[in-house]
């Protein structure tokens, strides 16, 4: 070990930082607030981005939807999607898989509670890429011969004990469970807002062929809810919409106002929330930073004026501009390291505690519990330049006449 | 002087410096030169240039004009990193001031004086336990330097400038800050010191310590000269 190493390093901040406490607390504490605030928006901002990496995911980059706003079970079909419009759509979509799907509440004999059902065509698994966990779901056959089958969401299955192969009764009708299947997280439905797209835990799905007298207060047996479309690999979703916006734009179509769900639609709303969460977050990171680099430098600068012997001391023996330069700057980033990971374990953990409170929950990766650390890294080096550059040009022979 | 080669020598050495009043000349035209073994006490009175002139000597600061040598190296030429350099290992300073570590201990202050050279910590800790016994010390070697008497810390602050054996040790004002035996005692571990070869250049404004030296520089308004040593030690 030479005189010169880490320990040596180390006695010297010591030495730097016994004399100021006050003042190092200070600014510790400020970049503290710094850091906590931007790891808590870095975590955010990671876990709106996986939010929308999942949304886009599950309802895929080539898919759109058109919906109208919707009541359950009521309403009339006036300004609503028709059967007459879906044939339209595939019939000028050729290329695209399409889907209509219509939501209703019916009652169940083992619960109080109504069921979501919703009578849908049968690409629509496809079109959504949902999974089949067991049996089938319903073909275009099923569709065509009205067979009375449905295929339940997995929870509903385990919920209500319900099995493939089974007769359930839905509303007095008898129906035979042809399959279980996965739907996703339900993400897409809660970020677009439309109602008729819920996927609970509790859905079942019967061919949208079947009558449906069977469902109470249904108007129109013509209503159609949503309207899927998935075009070809390596289309341009913005043209197939172009296309069927001019399809809805036709005279007789004119009280309809479609709502158009795109992958962008789904995102708009996580952007602005990652706008309104970068800007006010980001703002109070940034002045916490700054006001804690404010107090480091003016701390640095009190130091420098305090240590002048002491830089004097160091310059009669052997000490370089830079030596005494780079004192300084690492008194500063040891401050600012600090505060760094200590701001990082903090918000880790009460972020780790809380999380159960948060809507989307925060992520934390290698890189958004470095990055801070890093910041902080930098901006202790940047707040102390000035200070040890100051410091550095300190003639010797001055530093050692001060009194 | 001797007829070995000089340690320091100063010839036309001129030093000034700006001011917002305009320059002002501390050093006019200096001649002077230390030889290895001298024991140089620099008298002269308040503001007459002798810390100017020992921060020349130090390599602390360099000449408006003229030429400083330093074992035969013009210091004008020497980059940063060479007078470093030389201050590390070739040059001891005593301050009258002390400049210590207050929270350090008197080992840990005479440690320090290895800071910026790279010597293993056990060699070191050696030698600087060697220089605190030098001083007569050791006694004292673990004591926080903020609770040492002036004597005592100026002793230590001897001890730091010693612990690496320069070529050249400068002392500004050594006693300045102490009573009348403390600053005896000092002044016997300067000639012990240099009895046992240590090349010494002492300034003070104390004529009386004149006695202490083998040789006496004047400086008197920006000029140095030769004095005479009135006592009987000179030359032993």
């Amino acid at each position: 070990m030479k005189t010169s190493g880490t320990k040596a390093v180390i006695e010297d901040m010591a030495e730097g930082m016994r004399g100021q406490p006050g003042r190092i607390l200070l600014s510790f504490i400020s970049i503290l607030i710094g850091i906590v605030s931007l790891t808590v928006l870095i975590a955010v901002l990671s876990g709106l981005r996986s939010r929308a990496d999942l949304l886009v995911d599950e309802f895929g980059a080539n898919t759109f939807a058109i919906t109208t706003s919707t009541a359950t079970n009521g309403d009339s079909s006036k300004g609503r999607l028709t059967q007459k419009i879906f044939e339209l759509i595939a019939e000028n979509l050729p290329n695209c898989r399409v889907a209509g799907v219509t939501g209703y509440n019916v009652d169940i004999l083992e619960s109080d509670d109504p069921l979501h059902l919703i009578a849908c065509d049968p690409v629509l698994p496809d079109i959504r890429d949902w999974k089949i966990v067991e049996g089938r779901f319903f073909d275009e056959r099923d569709s065509r011969q009205l067979e009375r089958y449905a295929v339940l969401t997995l929870s509903l299955s385990r919920i209500r004990d319900w099995r493939v192969g089974e007769t359930i009764m839905l509303n007095g009708a008898p129906f035979t469970v042809i399959g279980t299947m996965t739907t996703g997280s339900g993400g897409i439905e809660s970020e677009s807002g439309a109602s008729s797209l819920t996927i609970g835990p509790e859905t079942a799905f019967i061919p949208r062929s079947l009558p449906t007298y069977w469902v109470p207060n249904v108007p129109s047996e013509d209503r159609i809810d949503t309207i899927f479309v998935r075009i070809p690999a390596g289309g341009r979703s913005d043209e197939y919409v172009a296309r069927t916006e001019r399809i809805l734009h036709a005279p007789e179509f004119a009280e309809i106002k479609p709502g158009w769900i795109t992958p962008e639609t789904l995102l708009e709303r996580i952007r602005q929330l990652q706008r309104t969460i970068r800007l006010t977050l980001g703002s109070v990171a940034a002045l916490c930073l700054i006001l804690g680099c404010t107090a480091l430098t003016s701390l640095m600068i009190l130091n420098v004026r305090d240590r002048i012997k002491e830089i004097g001391l160091r310059r009669s023996l052997g000490a370089t501009k830079r030596d005494v330069a780079l004192l300084f700057v690492m008194e500063g980033g040891i401050i600012t390291t600090a505060a760094g990971v200590v701001g990082v374990l903090l918000t880790t953990i009460l972020l780790w505690l809380a999380r159960s409170r948060f809507p989307i929950a925060p992520k934390f990766s290698t890189a958004s519990l470095l990055l801070p650390i890093l910041t902080a890294i930098i901006l202790g080096a940047l707040a102390s330049l000035w200070p040890a550059i100051e410091a550095a040009k300190i003639a010797p022979s001055e530093a050692l006449r001060n009194d | 002087m001797t007829g070995t080669p000089s340690i320091l020598q100063m010839s036309g050495v001129r030093k000034g410096f700006d001011t917002p009043h305009g320059p002002v000349h501390i050093l006019h035209d200096v001649n002077a030169e230390i030889a290895p073994g001298d024991f140089v006490i620099l008298t002269g009175p308040s503001g007459s240039g002798k810390t100017t002139f020992l921060n020349l000597a130090a390599l602390l600061s360099l000449p408006t004009a003229g030429t400083v040598l330093f074992d035969g190296m013009k210091t004008s030429d020497l980059s940063e990193t060479d007078l470093s350099g030389i201050r590390k290992r070739a040059v001891g300073i005593v301050f009258q001031n002390f400049h210590m570590l207050p929270h350090r201990t008197a080992e840990q202050n005479v440690f320090f004086r290895f800071r910026y050279v790279d010597v293993p910590v056990a060699e070191a800790r050696e030698a600087s336990r060697e220089a605190l016994r030098t001083v007569g010390l050791d006694y004292a070697a673990t004591r926080k330097a903020r609770l040492l008497s002036g004597g005592e810390m100026q002793r230590v602050g001897i001890a730091r400038a010693i612990a690496l054996r320069p070529r050249l040790l400068l002392a500004d004002e050594p006693t300045g800050n102490l009573d009348f035996e403390s600053a005896q005692s000092i002044m016997q571990c300067f000639r012990r010191l240099n009895h046992s070869g240590i090349t010494i250049l002492l300034a003070t404004h104390n004529e009386s310590l004149v006695q202490h030296g083998t040789r006496h520089l004047i400086c008197r308004k920006g000029s140095i000269e030769e004095g005479a040593i009135h006592a009987s030690r000179s030359r032993e």
